[in-house]
This record gives structure tokens, sequence and C-alpha cells, in this order.
């Protein structure tokens, strides 16, 4: 896909939209955020004194379907701003709602996660295991829930018909900020699954 | 795969070996698929293949510096490695 053409007054003085080039020093420091979290996970991993352990918990098949679905939500987004940008009003927001409802079958997927794990006896407090994981994956999680209301909005908009080619540069910020989502994830699957599955 | 070798008992010992030979790659291919997942993600669907300069280093400096972070964390507490 070839970089967007944006309107002349969205540009600043290095030639990059001001927005644009805010938001990517913003996902800077989200990549700090989250590698604190993984480091702090990666610190801690096995050194739990009492159960229940990852291997007792985890799940691969249900993991790797809520992975799937997020990860098809990225492609579903990259439609969204292709039609946004082509001033396609019903194809930009069937892909839009499409990567939102991918968010959503996400969070629902890690929320019967989170209610197996509990009732399987792991909470924030019971161990080094439980602390780290249920921070780190419920910090991404947030972040998911927020791209979902984000889209959300950015699909009224467009339903309002206030979203069109002008404004592609809006759907595009979103959509840098749902594949940020996206990779922090790729990310957290593999430290946090892939790694324990690999033991 | 397993399964697949059940239902078809001719075919049970070949599916059997196969997956046997399959298990120590799973994580291999997986992870190289996160690689391959990650760049692509990064390059062409954020468009940093065509954003050089500013875009690039404000994002891949805090990058690398939260993976030398979890690097040093990893070795300080001497987990995996």
């Amino acid at each position: 896909m070839s970089a967007p053409a944006v309107a002349e007054h969205d540009l600043g003085n290095l030639g990059y939209p001001n927005r644009k080039l805010g938001f990517w020093i913003f996902l800077g420091s989200e990549c700090m955020l989250f590698g604190a979290l993984i480091g702090a996970y990666m610190s801690y991993v096995g050194k739990s004194l009492v159960g229940p352990y990852p291997a007792d918990l985890f799940d691969i098949g249900i993991t790797t379907w809520s992975t799937f679905t997020l990860l098809m939500s990225s492609f579903t987004m990259v439609l969204a701003l292709h039609y946004v940008r082509q001033g396609s009003r019903r194809l930009g927001g069937v892909w839009l709602a499409a990567t939102a409802l991918g968010g959503l079958i996400f969070l629902g997927f890690q929320s019967f996660e989170f209610t197996h794990f509990y009732h399987a006896g792991l909470s924030l407090q019971k161990n080094l295991f439980g602390t780290t994981f249920f921070v780190l994956t419920g910090f991404h999680g947030a972040h998911v829930s927020g791209g979902v209301l984000w889209l959300t909005s950015l699909f009224v908009m467009n339903a309002r018909g206030l979203l069109g080619p002008e404004k592609a540069l809006d759907v595009e910020i979103c959509g840098l900020y749902w594949h940020f989502v996206d990779i922090v994830w790729i990310v957290l699957f593999t430290v946090v699954y892939l790694l324990e599955f690999a033991k | 795969m397993i399964e697949i070798g059940l239902i078809l008992p001719g075919s049970k010992a070949w599916y059997g070996a196969k997956v046997q030979w399959l298990i120590p790659m799973i994580v291999p291919i997986l992870l190289s698929l996160t690689v391959v997942k990650f760049m692509a993600v990064v390059g062409f669907f954020m468009h940093l293949r065509h954003d050089r300069g500013g875009p690039r280093l404000v994002f891949f400096a805090p990058l690398v510096l939260a993976f030398l972070m979890i690097l040093a964390l990893m070795l300080l507490y001497r987990t995996l490695l």
C-alpha cells in the first residue's frame, strides 16, 4: 500500500503530518510501557512458590483462536482504511464494524480465560504468575477495549457521513493504534503462551 | 492430526510418525511466523516502509530500548537464559 496523500494543512515542518508524528511518539512510549510489563513477567517466570502454575491453566487452542481473530482484524483495518480513502461509505463502515467485532471477540475470549483462571484459583494476589499475568494481559485487554471504542466512534462518524477521504488520516491513526495492539499481542502470545508450550 | 490418524486406521502409523516429527518443530515455526508477522505489520500495515527518518526513529528507538530492558531483566533474574 502506498503512503497516503494528506491535506497540506496537516503537514508539519518535517513534511510529515504532525498528528501522525505525535502518535508515533505515543506508540514509542507504549513500547516502553509494555517492555516494562513484559520484563516483569519474564523476570518472574517459573518463580511462583504456590500454584496454580501456567501449565495447569493454559489452553493453547483457545488462545490460538483468539489470536487468530485479533490478527485477522488487523487485515480488516487495512481494508477499512482503503475504502475510507476511496470514499466508499458503505464498505468503509462494513470493515470498521468488522474490525471492532474482531476486537470484541478477542475480549470475549479474554474474559472467558480470566474467569476460568479465577475459578481455577488464580488471582492477582495468589502468586507471582497471577500478578504478572493478569497485569500484563489485562493492560493489553484495556488497550483493545480502547481500540474498540475508537473504532465504534469512527463507525458512527462514518454512518453520519462525517468520515470521507479528507478524514482518512483519522482512520489511519486509529489503524496505527490497532496494528500496534496487534503486534503487542503477537509478542505476548509468544512470551506468555508459546514459550510455556515449548517447555 | 492425531484424530485423523485414528479415523483412517491404515494411515495411523504414518500420521503418528508425522506428528512426532512435527512436535519439536511447532514452536520454532510459530516463532518464525511471529517475526514475519511482526515485520509485515510494522513495515507494511503501519506504512513504516514508506516513512523514513523521524517516524522510524521515534518508534524503533523505544522498541529497541524496551527489548534491551527485557533482556537485561531476564539476565538479572536469570530466567530462561
